[in-house]
């Protein structure tokens, strides 16, 4: 046994057995807790920087263990696993430390934390799976990590919204596992392989087409396509850093990686392309742009407005995937990363309001940005990115995304989708910015926490959102430098289209 | 010039943290200072290569960008000296002082792009940072003029980006230079005009120009109608450059629109009954001017280096002279009409109308020198255009010797450093973009001038003898149209949203529809599971 086959494994035990250590803590241990999360999340991201520097030497990273005869548990790591396991890394390291500032004092800290840890467990399992069965595996305890999360409240509010997202998750695990034995039977045991497999077999094109269909819908309902997008408004109950998980790294992003997988790594998207199964994904992504975009208009519930603003921007993932060529590739890979840092930074941002001053509404947010300056000028940032305004992430992707319909030349289509979704970004954010930095603040704050130390919140509060808004600056900013997220994405696309 | 060309930009954007963290705008002179070295001192064609900086940044200075560089650099230093010396709300000075300078980081940044991005990043940067400026006036016009502003500026964006899309996307140009030699796709060039034309306020795109010059803070207005405007038109000499353009349509629409611009412009304009709104159709009318010189330089490719060069200077003398005038009717806003201010202004709006031995007269006989310009008619646009120019500063020098109902304050001591400056900007205005040696007299240039004044001499007398007055004191005013087709366009889009809740019925299957008790199956989304089940069925049984 050596590096190669085990790191996988470490990588993943590095938050399950914190987790699981966590589980049997007692609820005043909070120092224990807070030094195992931290270590955990400390040690993950050393072990994923080996990982890096490995696959980006072509080193291959695999764990295989047969349960039954052509039934294979696979970690497997290639290039686009890195670029997912890094933003989950990232993003749960910052996000460990906002939630315990977030939660102190607050009941069930020990069960929130050990959930906390098995999602982020499940997430780069699914990032790291190297076959369907491995997947689907991941996805499926990803959903039951989750629910514990959402539901974490208590309220009655809460319970419901857990339920609602439990029911759409299920329903759609149920229908990816269908399309997944239906692959299977047909086409035996797949392993994710670069550049797609099927186009290997001779296979009924037309139970191929289904298959994609199931998958798609499977995964769409946590990608958060329309239709299937009904629980993610609903699930903004959850506690801030489980709002800020879920958009950003876990179960969206979940689902969007899991398009890309199906798309660059089991069909292959030159074949799915001739099976003409794209143009179906690229409609319901762009009707699920546009339409989230126009439903945030109308939302006066931040976290709600946020919510169908992440509908609307995850699906330039699958907007990307959807459109044959290298260049939408690299806009549709980078985005999973761009996105992921932008609205981790707005739901931050959003906790911080609630949590400091009560605000949960838009029209509460008068003058906002004269008492928290560092939370609202990293919000701006995310905002400004998410309408694409360079120099900051969110540009990249769209720019990309642009290049490549318009070179791939039979996706022209995207290009007035990709102005009017800027244009309505612009109309659902700027208003939000107008009133934080413009207007006179209000008397007085819905639920004011008095200030007691140097800034504006306290430390574990502030840092998160102003870390992860330098960084969706620093990805646009030093896009063309080396190692960023841009850069990588170039490395998988070339990968994906060399074969 | 490997650093001092970043730092062009570098420098105003690093100042933005000093006068946030200290809310002083001690440094603010120092910002454009970099930019005019650069502009000055290094020779026509040096270039600088970031290559880590975004996607990969790509500086030059060309003998175009040398000229807008130059003299957008000397009124961004102008208008800061200015600024610093003047009293301003302490309040404002703060984040009017960062904004200006995102602003003036942006224009810098544009004129050094060698690249498509790095440029649409400084006109992005540009644009939506001159809206903080614009929030520097409080009320509630200057509120609606500045979001006016913004949208048509987002929409100049929007159009911009996916124009440059199609442009790199087909074309796979980058940079400027390769652009040169490219065929631009027919979308691209309507795209781009859209872009450009907001901000160049060509007719119908104006609509944002007059509510926002005549309610900004004077400071702002000066670098807006000055080198920001110009920006619109160094992008237009970028992007469509000469021959890459296939279909005629473009330059005879631009021909068409850049006269309707200019005649209108000056109608309206002479209608006016205030300074600055006389001073913002008369910006229409200037570059619906050049705009329509450029549709001639792109109709006869074979002649547009020499117009395009004669153009710039024309540009530069303009950016020069309008941004002094809007100065110095600040100066009269806050101290009413005094003699040594009127005779500034009437430097400046001789400069304009191009008087001879102007730096005005100068640019325009550089078009005379070039061989189609007969054939094409330009001459008789640039000597209509001159009229018009005088007749409408003409109408300026009235308005603001006879205006009333204005509170006038005493210059006191530190305003007076900051009226020596503007002193400095009108010479300068005067003769340039030229050296008062290089330009000859042009004798014939009298004349324009000579006949505007006449007529505005005549029609001032038979107003006063017929008392004839402007009725309504606002006319022309595109706010409140703007403002109702707004409210229209949103009405249109909430309707759009709400049909798209009729017609995705499934947003209606949620929970929260429900009456209590109603659970199991009939739970969100397992419907859609037990639509798509029953399909499934369906297909393979028939199969």
């Amino acid at each position: 046994m050596n590096l190669s086959t085990w790191l996988p494994v470490l990588i993943l035990s590095s938050s399950l057995v914190p987790g699981l250590v966590i589980f049997m803590l007692r609820e005043e241990s909070h120092g224990l807790r807070t030094l195992l999360n931290l270590a955990g999340a400390t040690i993950k991201l050393l072990l994923v920087a080996v990982m890096i520097w490995g696959v980006f030497h072509e080193q291959v990273y695999e764990t295989r263990w047969t349960l039954a005869p052509g039934l294979d548990l696979v970690l497997h790591a290639d290039a686009l696993s890195v670029l997912f396991v890094t933003l989950s890394t990232i993003l749960w390291l910052v996000t460990t430390v906002y939630a315990i500032g977030y939660l102190e004092g607050s009941p069930h800290r020990s069960r929130f934390f050990g959930f906390f840890s098995m999602c982020v467990t499940a997430t780069v399992g699914i990032a790291l799976a190297g076959n369907m069965f491995t997947f689907i595996i991941f996805y499926e305890l990803l959903t039951l990590a989750t629910y514990p999360l959402v539901a974490h409240k208590g309220t009655p509010e809460a319970v419901r919204g857990a339920r609602i997202y439990l029911t759409y998750t299920l329903s759609g695990g149920v229908l990816l596992l269908i399309g997944a034995v239906w692959l299977r039977t047909i086409a035996g045991p797949l392993d994710f392989v670069q550049g797609g497999i099927l186009s290997d077999y001779a296979l009924d094109p037309d139970a191929l087409r289904w298959i994609f269909v199931l998958l798609i819908v499977g995964l769409g309902v946590k990608a958060a396509l329309v239709p299937l997008h009904g629980w993610l408004p609903q699930a903004m109950v959850a506690p801030a850093p489980v709002s800020a998980l879920l958009h950003a790294v876990a179960v969206v992003k979940a689902g969007a990686f899991g398009i890309v997988r199906v798309v660059y790594d089991v069909y292959g998207v030159e074949y799915a392309a001739e099976l003409g199964v794209l143009t179906f994904l690229g409609a319901a992504a762009a009707i699920t742009i546009v339409y989230g975009s126009v439903k945030a208009l109308s939302q006066d519930k931040l976290k709600k407005r946020l919510a169908y603003s992440t509908v609307s921007q995850v699906s330039y993932i699958a907007l990307g995937t959807a459109i044959l060529g290298p260049l939408a590739t690299i806009g549709g890979v980078v985005h999973l990363v761009h996105q992921g840092v932008m609205k981790i930074t707005l739901f931050f941002a959003a906790g911080n309001y609630a949590e400091n001053l009560g605000i949960h509404r838009v029209s509460e947010m008068d003058g906002v940005g004269r008492r928290m300056p560092g939370t609202t000028l990293a919000f701006t940032i995310g905002a400004l990115g998410m309408i694409g305004i360079p120099p900051i992430a969110g540009f990249v992707s769209k720019w990309y995304i642009g290049l490549g319909a318009v070179s791939a030349g039979e996706a022209f289509w995207v290009l007035p989708v990709l102005v009017a979704s800027s244009l309505l970004n612009a109309a659902y954010f700027l208003p939000i910015l107008y009133r934080a930095w413009f207007r006179p603040p209000p008397d007085r704050w819905p639920a004011e926490v008095p200030q007691t130390g140097r800034w504006e919140i306290s430390g574990a509060l502030l840092w998160p959102p102003v870390i992860t808004a330098g960084l969706a600056l620093a990805a646009g900013l030093f896009a063309a430098a080396p190692y960023s997220p841009l850069e990588w994405a170039e490395i998988i696309t070339l990968r994906e289209y060399r074969s | 010039m490997d650093i001092l060309m970043p730092l062009a930009l570098m420098l105003p954007l690093l100042l933005v943290v000093t006068v946030l963290h200290s809310g002083s705008s001690r440094w603010l002179i120092i910002a454009p200072l970099p930019a005019l070295y650069v502009s000055l001192m290094a020779p026509v064609g040096s270039t600088a290569e970031l290559g880590w900086l975004m996607l990969g940044t790509q500086l030059t200075m060309d003998a175009t960008g040398q000229y807008f560089l130059m003299f957008s650099s000397i009124v961004w230093f102008g208008v800061s000296l200015y600024f610093r010396l003047s009293p301003v709300r302490p309040d404002l000075r703060r984040s009017f002082a960062a904004w200006f300078l995102l602003a003036m980081a942006g224009n810098m940044s544009l004129i050094l792009a060698a690249d498509v991005l790095t440029f649409y990043f400084g006109f992005t940067l540009m644009g939506l940072s001159a809206y903080g400026m614009l929030l520097g006036c409080r009320g509630q016009r200057a509120r609606a003029a500045a979001r006016l502003y913004l949208a048509m500026t987002l929409i100049g964006e929007v159009a911009l980006f996916a124009g440059m899309v199609i442009l790199v996307g087909q074309g796979g140009a980058v940079t400027f230079a390769e652009l040169a030699v490219t065929q631009i796709p027919d979308a691209a060039v309507a795209l781009l005009l859209l872009g450009f034309g907001i901000k160049l306020a060509l007719p119908c795109l104006h609509i944002w120009l007059p509510p926002v010059y005549t309610t900004a803070p004077i400071v702002a207005v000066a670098v807006l109608s000055g080198p920001m405007m110009k920006a619109g038109l160094l992008g237009m000499l970028r992007f469509v450059q000469p021959g890459s353009i296939g279909n005629d349509i473009w330059p005879s629409g631009l021909i068409i629109l850049g006269v309707i611009g200019m005649l209108l412009g000056t109608v309206v304009g002479l209608l006016q009954k205030k300074p600055r709104a006389v001073l913002a159709y008369s910006s229409i009318a200037k570059m619906g001017l050049m705009s329509a010189i450029f549709g001639v330089a792109m109709q006869h490719p074979e002649f547009a280096p020499e117009i395009i060069a004669a153009l710039v200077m024309f540009a530069m003398h303009h950016l020069l002279v309008k941004s002094a005038l809007f100065i110095g009717v600040g100066v009269w806003e806050r101290h009413g009409s005094s003699k040594w201010l009127l005779a500034g202004i009437s430097v400046l709006a001789l400069a304009l109308s191009g008087i001879p031995f102007s730096g005005g007269a100068a640019a325009k006989s550089a078009f005379s020198t070039i061989s189609v310009v007969d054939q094409t008619g330009l001459y008789t646009l640039l000597a209509l255009a001159a009229i018009g120019a005088a007749l409408m500063m003409a109408r300026l020098l009235y308005l603001l010797m006879f205006s009333e109902g204005r509170q006038v304050r005493q210059v006191d001591k530190s305003e007076r450093a900051a009226i020596a400056v503007w002193f400095m900007l009108v010479i300068l205005a005067f003769w340039g973009p030229f050296l008062p040696w290089q330009i000859g007299i042009d004798i014939q240039a009298i004349w324009p001038v000579a006949i505007g004044l006449i007529i505005a001499l005549l029609t001032g007398k038979m107003a006063q003898r017929y008392s004839f007055r402007l009725k309504n004191p606002a006319f022309g005013d595109p706010l409140p149209i703007a403002m109702r087709s707004a409210r229209w366009l949103q009405n249109i889009i909430v309707s759009f949203a709400s049909l798209f809740d009729v017609s995705f019925s499934f947003d209606r299957w949620r929970v929260d529809h429900l009456k209590p008790g109603e659970t199991g199956l009939d739970v969100a989304g397992v419907r859609w599971l037990v639509v798509i089940v029953l399909l499934l069925v369906a297909i393979i049984a028939s199969g």
